[in-house]
């Protein structure tokens, strides 16, 4: 009887460890998830719209029990949009490497909190009663997207940011590694190191121009307010300014370059 | 009377009528169509020559453009400069391939991600 038991419970945890294993949920699948909720809400959108414009031309009971259920229906697939977008941008999020812990946790957090906001909400849409129940669960979740945005710019921004950080740490692991070099030549003293270090402190001010450029970036993220009209707007400008962060990443790493073809050169 | 007078010094004045001959009717028909296809022949003539000329006063080169333009030459000024001990340098070989192939990340980097941008929704229901 115990052996029973054990052979069992050996079998539910063999189960459910391939079922985790086998559902290999990645940004990929999320995105994919997320792509069909989308394409689900336009067309429920469709829908409603069209009940929703009949039920204001005829004000008849079918008309209104029509915009009823595809309203309702609309809503829970936009919840649901909500909630899948979310999930994907949790885990791209993941993949990015060279975010702050502190800084990837709290945004975790506040994510996981976002994504339960919306499935909690998506669920309570059934139990409305009429329209106005809908309408006014929908100006609910209006309000709440408002501040949900933002903090959907703020993780795209942090995700563009960490491969900027990214890209800038490996500059940094080979400024590391010339200037080790540059110590070790300079020392036999067969080649003059003069121009060498002077492509260096370039490619050294390069890299302090792009970290404040992208600290430019995350401060415009840090302005957007609830009442902002285009928040888009200000993530594109965001954007611009990390793309100089980025050109100053390429003009280091340029310097680098013609340090090396210094080097290979004889006095 | 004055009048005949007058009507005779004009008949005076007029000419000979084989003074008033001009040098068309010098020629006869025949002759004249001769002369004018052989004028119009050797101002053909004179134009082919002028267009064979000027095609071949142009440059060659703009004759027979070439299909792609020359690539420039890759030697930098750098490479004219005899190499340094460190040309072969494993250690500066590496370096250098690595900062090639940091250069490719960079310009490989996309930074605006359009995919993630969020969804266009209707949020105003009424």
């Amino acid at each position: 009887m115990r052996r029973g038991g054990f052979i069992l419970a050996f079998i539910l945890l063999f189960s459910s460890c391939a079922l985790v294993h086998g559902q290999n949920f990645d940004f990929k699948t999320a995105q994919d998830n997320y792509l069909a909720a989308y394409n689900q809400y336009r067309t429920a959108h469709e829908d409603y719209v069209t009940a929703s414009q009949a039920y204001l031309n005829y004000q008849t009971l079918t008309s209104k029990t029509e915009a009823f259920s595809k309203t309702l229906k609309m809503l829970e697939f936009r919840d649901e949009v909500i909630k899948t977008y979310l999930t994907t941008i949790r885990l791209k999020l993941a993949e990015t490497t060279n975010i702050a812990n502190y800084e990837q946790n709290v945004l975790y957090l506040k994510l996981d909190s976002e994504i339960a906001w919306y499935a909690k909400h998506r669920d309570s849409l059934a139990s409305a009663g009429d329209l106005e129940d809908l309408i006014s669960s929908s100006d609910e979740a209006q309000r709440k997207y408002q501040e949900t945005e933002i903090f959907i710019y703020q993780v795209l921004g942090s995700i563009l940011g960490g491969k900027e950080t990214s890209l800038r740490d490996k500059i940094n692991q080979n400024i590391e590694v010339i200037k080790t070099k540059l110590a070790a030549i300079k020392q036999t003293g067969d080649k003059n190191t003069t121009t060498a270090e002077r492509w260096l402190l370039e490619a050294g001010n390069r890299l302090t121009r792009s970290s404040q450029k992208q600290a430019a970036a995350q401060k415009e993220l840090g302005q957007m307010r609830t009442y902002d009209s285009d928040k888009a707007e200000t993530y594109s400008q965001a954007q611009t300014t990390l793309g100089e962060a980025h050109q100053y990443l390429k003009e280091a790493n340029s310097n680098l370059r013609e340090l090396i073809a210094e080097v290979k050169n004889a006095d | 009377m004055p009048t005949d007078q007058t009507m005779e010094q004009e008949f005076e004045a007029v000419p000979p009528l084989e003074n008033k001959v001009s040098l068309a009717t010098k020629f006869r028909p025949k002759r004249r169509v001769v002369l004018t296809a052989a004028g119009l022949a050797l101002a053909a003539l004179v134009a082919l020559l002028v267009l064979l000329f000027l095609t071949f006063q142009k440059p060659p080169e703009t004759m027979l453009a070439p299909a792609a333009p020359s690539p420039t030459p890759a030697a930098p000024e750098t490479n004219l400069r005899p190499a340094s001990p460190y040309a072969t340098d494993a250690a500066i070989l590496k370096i250098e391939a690595d900062l090639k192939n940091l250069d490719q990340d960079l310009q490989n980097t996309d930074l605006k991600e359009a995919g993630l941008n969020p969804p266009v929704l209707d949020m105003k229901v009424e």
